[in-house]
């Protein structure tokens, strides 16, 4: 809206189609400008690919999209996909549950937090890949060993992020509920919950991005099958398209994730005021 | 027994910490008795034996050097990369509007995914090792600098304009030391993601390196050397998680620096 001066109202002849497009610029200029951006770097992509013309060292948007659609008929990267997802739910699923409920443990039990809290921390910055090739040799090749290892990478922030959320409740409000004489239940369902929230679901997204890096690493090392195995065995014989089918495959479930957990937040926490990514 | 008490009740927190990393590492021996398998699970004792020895050996050094030019190669360019772009993310809106899909794309893509692709565009010397690292530890790098910057009191700025304080002024007397706090806790977080840059490199073609040390040390089940590297990583990356933190601590004392967002 900002672009129509009255300047340029009094000059224009075609005046209200001008001032129609201007202020649907003005309205959708984020989108507008995310849309140009997308599109300008699929064709720089493609200009790119066009310039090297080496299959083997390069390879455009249009080759990943014929790949993809070829991977599709053939029916191999729902196998592939399928293996991941398998991984990447249990592992999330079971750590997203443990996390929590250890972090609930600890933040309420002021000796096992000091106990804890730093064998916690360590491991949370132990870089993963060093654990992978562990778990393989002792849980095999399969899912299992997957699973491990994802749980261990997205375990960590959920738990130290549910400690820190239950403990940073305002402690006003801890005060004001006990003056109040509230019961401990509601205590816990209307001060302690949503105070936590936020942390509790930041915990969760940060989590959630590591599971993702993680099936690509803990596949890496070994596995029978997989995005990260797709992408391993396409590098391989040099079939970039195929790889970056993978890679495009698991930075969708990134988005999309993020963007179902974004929503969540959005949802549980309105109180809570979102910022960036 | 009274001054064990008193000692207890001024220093419980590190007498439970103590606690707590005994109690991991006897349950850790504990496990490496029942399982009694050296090609399995190797006990405390001779992961320390391990790890002693290959300093003794000096076997260990042209790994580690290696591995560290890696490092603070690709983490120092990312550091400059990261906050440069983070500051343009902050300050401009068309940047913003204009990069921020390839942001939340980049931020979505698991990075060390992208490492055959990158070995294959600049071969197996060391430049492809930095650019993994680099890729790897820029993201968080970027986000936190970029939030920082959104987050510095609107007020603040406004301030600065309201008195035509130069451009360059308000960048370096108000956005640069608002956004520190966020840019370091970036910095931390990014500390972890390089060293698994640094690792996840290493496999795909390399001939030395603590990643490729272990590598090698699993391809011939040699579980000691195994853990013994994973253990070294794994203590690089929380020292310097917990030493950047201490810096956080200094610089923003009014920080909750548990809260990994």
């Amino acid at each position: 809206m900002r672009n129509v001066r009255p300047g340029n109202l009094r000059r224009s002849h075609n005046l209200t189609l001008l001032a129609w497009a201007q202020s649907a610029y003005g309205h959708n200029r984020m989108l507008i400008h995310g849309i140009g951006s997308v599109a300008l770097g699929l064709l720089l992509w493609e200009v790119i690919d066009r310039w090297f013309d080496d299959k083997y060292f390069f390879t455009g948007p249009d080759e990943v999209i014929k790949e993809l659609i070829q991977l599709v008929r053939d029916g191999e990267i729902w196998i592939h996909l399928r293996y991941s997802a398998l991984e990447g739910l249990y592992g999330y699923a079971l750590a997203a549950a443990a996390g929590i409920a250890c972090g609930a443990m600890l933040a309420f039990s002021r000796t096992l937090d000091e106990m804890f809290s730093p064998v916690l921390i360590g491991l949370y910055a132990t870089p993963r890949p060093v654990l992978a090739p562990l778990f393989i040799v002792w849980l095999g090749l399969g899912v299992a060993s997957k699973v491990a290892v994802i749980f261990i990478a997205s375990f960590f922030p959920v738990a130290i992020n549910t400690t820190a959320g239950i403990k940073n409740v305002e402690s006003e409000f801890r005060l004001l509920g006990r003056a109040f004489n509230v019961s401990p239940w509601a205590m816990f369902v209307k001060i302690i919950v949503p105070g936590a929230l936020p942390f509790l679901i930041a915990g969760l997204r940060l989590g959630y991005s590591r599971a993702i890096v993680t099936i690509m690493v803990a596949e890496m090392f070994g596995s029978e099958a997989g995005l990260g195995y797709m992408i391993v065995h396409a590098t391989q014989v040099y079939d970039i398209p195929k790889m970056m089918v993978g890679i495009s495959m698991l930075t969708l479930w990134g988005i999309l994730g993020n963007e179902v957990l974004k929503l969540i937040e959005r949802r549980a926490t309105p109180y809570k005021q979102t910022l960036g990514i | 027994m009274g001054a064990i008490q008193n000692l207890y009740r001024s220093h419980h927190q590190l007498t439970h910490g103590t606690l707590g990393l005994l109690f991991v590492t006897a349950f850790w021996h504990w496990a490496d008795r029942m399982v009694a398998n050296e090609s399995f699970f190797v006990g405390p004792w001779k992961v320390l034996r391990t790890t002693i020895s290959l300093f003794a050996t000096g076997t260990i050094y042209p790994h580690l050097r290696t591995s560290g030019w890696e490092f603070l190669m690709g983490y120092g360019i990312a550091a400059m990369i990261g906050i440069s772009l983070g500051m343009a993310f902050g300050m401009s809106k068309l940047v913003r509007e204009f990069l921020d899909p390839w942001l939340g794309g980049l931020y979505a893509t698991p990075t060390v995914a992208l490492a055959p692709l990158i070995i294959i565009w600049f071969g197996i010397e060391l430049t492809p090792k930095i650019i993994i690292v680099l890729l790897t530890a820029v993201i968080d790098i970027i986000i936190n600098t970029y939030t920082g910057v959104i987050n510095v009191g609107q007020e603040f700025r406004m301030l600065g304009m309201a008195f035509c304080v130069p451009k360059r002024q308000i960048w370096f007397k108000i956005l640069l030391p608002g956004s520190l706090p966020y840019i370091v806790t970036g910095l931390r977080l990014a500390t972890s993601r390089a060293i698994v840059g640094v690792v996840v490199a290493e496999y795909f073609g390399s001939s030395e390196g603590l990643g490729w040390l272990l590598f090698k040390a699993l391809d011939t089940y040699n579980m000691p050397l195994m853990i013994s590297c994973a253990t070294l990583l794994a203590g690089t990356g929380i020292v310097l998680n917990q030493g950047i933190l201490a810096v956080e601590k200094i610089m923003a004392p009014w920080r909750d620096t548990k809260l990994q967002e």
